[in-house]
């Protein structure tokens, strides 16, 4: 009995950290378009359509480097602070 | 598979800017950004670019320990302490509308240092782990405890290396005053707001009482030279003056480094300058055109190189890692563990803002006293959130590697650390600030690189041209 209600805790402990981390990434995926978002935004003024359209796709490849190489990144950091 | 440990940024010039995690920058025209999106470039580009450290192989080992090292020196380490800001005393025999300390007349009692603190002081200063020191005297103003100064200055003479700066109003000198500032370990920090008019309304509120500062000022300058003395202006965003009066108040002088610093947000300038929470365009581009009127100036007249301090800060983080020990611009911004200040009561903070919010009654962030440590719970707490490193704004932003983490500042402003980058004065300041930078480093015009190889006091004629992706 006891292990049973262990396991259940367990589970939902484990479901609740996989909530919070699906919240966190979603969370963090919403405040990175925000970011994109208000980057083009601060920074559309006076562009020509052409102008802008090169803003959104430097943009959009910064995002893309950003993602792909957070775990390269996050290696390094933690080997140099080790 | 290969690795781009690179952030871009839209450059105003219409090209892009590419910096990798060491700091390593190219620009590259929208056709050049074309092909490295759909992952077309030519082969030339792709070794340049992997020569520059922007495309980098994890399986090539040399390749990425040598990509490790530069990144580590964008991290700034924190040494042992050998820096210290001490306040022997609050009082102060002037009374400026934007005192960022809240200081207190100077006839009061019971603002300075105490037995027990200089003998705290005294025993910190032995305990240094340090062949080196460099101690500023702030106040209130700390020329009315000439006596504490000498103490703690005899006290300092084990230290191979030691530097002493007195910030002061330069309202009195007397002898005693000359028998301090002629030692050749001894500086001379003080605040000139400009022509006659804006210093006394912003500080004496005499024209009288500025003048006396004025001689005083020329007098240490003719004693010392302008080496030994250094000065900096607080303006009001609003209303700041005429640009050129300004700059030839400084050169007058003798002095090239001008500090253009709009109000601190602190003590009475919460009260009597809310303005200064947040600096606005016309700010920004007051700023421009100071720096530029200096660059003319700088071309026209060779034999004088001006330079705004701030800025040329920034460029040397751009160019020369490892200048971390602006406390105000550096990342990590460890507080608590090189440099400390030290209140006329003996209170340690992290640094001179926090203090100030702390005398404005705005929060409490001192982490110890001199006499019994500071190794606190509220410096680890601070120190947690210093780097710049995870942040979601700044992992984003091509200015990363040259940019900091000032916490304090946050909560000056904001009352909070946790605000979205971006919208915090921090970021626009320094974001404006770089992107400035970069339209200066980009600029083919020879006055502009001239000023540059000056300010990063290079030996060339002018700064080289960078890398570029046509």
């Amino acid at each position: 009995m006891t292990a049973a209600v262990a396991v259940d805790i367990a589970d939902d402990t484990q479901s609740l950290a996989r909530a919070a981390a699906a919240t966190a990434v979603n969370a963090y995926a919403d405040l990175a378009i925000a970011i994109s978002e208000h980057t083009i935004e601060l920074r559309a003024e006076k562009r020509s359509a052409a102008n802008l359209a090169l803003l959104w796709q430097i943009v959009l490849l910064n995002e893309r480097f950003v993602v792909e190489e957070q775990s390269f990144r996050h290696a390094m950091i933690a080997d140099l602070v080790r | 598979m290969i690795a781009h440990p690179l952030r871009l940024r839209a450059l105003p010039t219409g090209q892009a800017l590419g910096v990798n995690d060491s700091g390593r920058f190219f620009t590259a025209s929208a056709e050049a950004i074309e092909r490295l999106s759909a992952n077309v470039i030519r082969d030339e580009e792709r070794a340049l670019l992997t020569d520059e450290g922007h495309l980098l192989d994890p399986e090539d080992v040399l390749g990425h320990a040598g990509h490790a090292f530069s990144v580590s020196q964008r991290l700034a380490p924190a040494g042992p302490l050998d820096y210290l800001i001490l306040v022997p005393t609050l009082r102060c025999n002037l009374s400026c509308s934007y005192c960022q300390v809240s200081r207190v007349n100077a006839d009061r009692s019971g603002f300075d240092w105490s037995e027990d603190t200089l003998a705290a002081v005294f025993s910190c200063l032995d305990r240094l782990d340090t062949d080196r020191v460099k101690i500023e005297f702030q106040g209130g103003e700390p020329t009315l405890r000439l006596d504490l100064i000498t103490a703690v200055i005899e006290r300092c003479m084990r230290f191979s290396e030691r530097q002493f700066v007195i910030c002061t109003n330069l309202q009195t000198l007397s002898d005693a005053h000359f028998a301090l500032f002629d030692r050749d370990d001894v500086f001379i920090s003080t605040s000139l707001d400009g022509d006659v008019a804006t210093h006394s309304a912003n500080r004496t509120a005499t024209v009288d009482a500025t003048q006396h500062f004025r001689a005083n000022l020329e007098t240490v300058i003719a004693r010392y030279g302008p080496g030994k003395v250094s000065a900096l202006p607080t303006l009001d965003p609003l209303a700041p003056p005429d640009i050129d009066a300004l700059i030839d108040s400084y050169a007058a002088l003798g002095l090239d480094s001008i500090f253009l610093r709009p109000i601190n947000y602190q003590g009475f300038a919460r009260k009597r300058h809310r303005g200064a929470r947040e600096q606005d365009d016309r700010w920004r581009t007051y700023y421009e055109r100071f720096v530029h009127r200096l660059i003319e100036r700088n071309w026209t007249d060779r034999a004088h190189v001006l330079e705004e301090s701030y800025l040329s800060i920034c460029l040397r983080r751009v160019f020369q890692p490892g200048r971390d020990r602006h406390v105000d611009l550096r990342n990590p911004n460890p507080m608590g563990i090189d440099y400390i200040v030290v209140d006329y009561d003996g209170t340690v903070y992290p640094t001179d803002e926090a203090r100030m919010l702390a005398r404005s009654g705005v929060v409490d962030l001192s982490i110890g006293h001199i006499a019994t440590g500071w190794a606190s719970e509220t410096r680890d707490l601070l120190n947690r959130h210093a780097t710049n490193q995870f942040d979601p704004t700044c992992i984003r932003c091509a200015y990363q590697p040259y940019c900091g983490r000032d916490v304090v500042d946050d909560l000056a402003r904001y009352g909070c650390i946790d605000l979205p980058r971006h919208e915090t004065e921090f970021c626009r300041r320094h974001l404006h600030l770089f992107d400035f930078l970069f339209s200066l480093i980009t600029s083919d015009e020879p006055a502009v690189r001239y000023s540059l190889a000056r300010w990063l006091r290079l030996p060339c004629e002018a700064l080289p041209a960078g890398v570029h992706l046509s």
